[in-house]
C-alpha cells in the first residue's frame, strides 16, 4: 500500500516564525535582566546623591561652589 | 569618603550658596543646569577645580567642556524652576541651622568633624551602630 503524505508550507512557516519570536523574546528578556538602564539623573525634585542607594550612612553635605 | 567607604556611603549634596560669593548661587544653577543633561556630578568637580576663577564666561566653558547641549543650558540656567529648587535647599539648610558650608549631616545628626579624619571617624561611629530599617538624612528628597 503506498502512502502519501500531504505537507503544506503554512503550517511550518508558522512554526519558523513562532520559534524565532520565542527566542527573540527570551534573548531580550536575558539582555533586560542583565543590562540595567543607565540612570540619568536629571529629577530636580530629588537631590543629587552620590554612592550606593542604600547605604548605611548617608552624608547630606551643604556646599557653596565658591 | 565615598572612596574609603565606596559601599557604606552615601552623599547627598546640598546646594548653599553663601550670598557673600558674587557667583555661588549662579554656579549651583549652573551644576543644576547640567544635571538636567544628566552632567551634575561632572559639573560640579570641575566647578571646584575652578573655583578661583568663575565667571559666567566659565560656566559656558565648563559646559562645553563636558560636551553639555549649549543651546539647553543658556535656557536651562535662566529657567526660574531651577531658581525655586535651590532656594529650596537654602530654606531646608536654615532651618537645620546651617549657618556655613560645608556643612555635613551624618545619618540626619549634624557632624562637628571638620578634617577628612574625623569624618572618618564619624562614619565608622555610624557603621557601629545597629541599622534601623529608615535613614534619616539631610538629604533625599526635598
Amino acid at each position: 500500500m503506498k502512502r502519501t503524505y500531504k505537507i503544506t508550507i503554512l503550517p511550518l512557516l508558522f512554526v519558523l516564525a513562532l520559534g524565532l519570536f520565542a527566542t527573540n523574546l527570551a534573548s531580550a528578556q536575558w539582555k533586560i535582566q542583565k543590562t540595567p538602564p543607565p540612570v540619568q539623573d536629571t529629577d530636580l525634585s530629588v537631590s543629587p546623591t552620590r554612592g550606593p542607594i542604600d547605604a548605611p550612612v548617608v552624608m547630606g553635605v551643604f556646599s557653596c561652589f565658591q | 569618603m565615598l572612596e574609603k567607604f565606596p559601599l557604606q556611603v552615601k552623599l547627598v549634596f546640598k546646594s548653599f550658596p553663601l550670598t557673600k560669593h558674587k557667583f555661588a548661587k549662579k554656579a549651583a544653577i549652573a551644576a543644576f543646569a547640567a544635571r538636567r543633561q544628566g552632567k551634575f556630578w561632572e559639573y560640579h568637580d570641575l566647578l571646584f577645580e575652578n573655583i578661583d576663577t568663575l565667571s559666567d564666561q566659565k560656566f559656558l566653558e565648563i559646559a562645553r567642556e563636558l560636551g553639555l547641549d549649549l543651546e539647553r543650558f543658556e535656557k536651562d540656567i535662566n529657567d526660574l524652576k531651577i531658581v525655586a529648587r535651590i532656594n529650596q535647599d537654602i530654606r531646608l539648610g536654615a532651618h537645620m541651622g546651617v549657618r556655613g558650608t560645608p556643612t555635613v549631616f551624618i545619618n540626619g545628626r549634624v557632624s562637628r568633624a571638620r578634617t577628612l579624619e574625623a569624618l572618618e571617624v564619624a562614619v565608622k561611629d555610624e557603621l557601629k551602630k545597629p541599622r534601623k530599617g529608615a535613614v534619616v538624612s539631610g538629604g533625599g528628597k526635598g
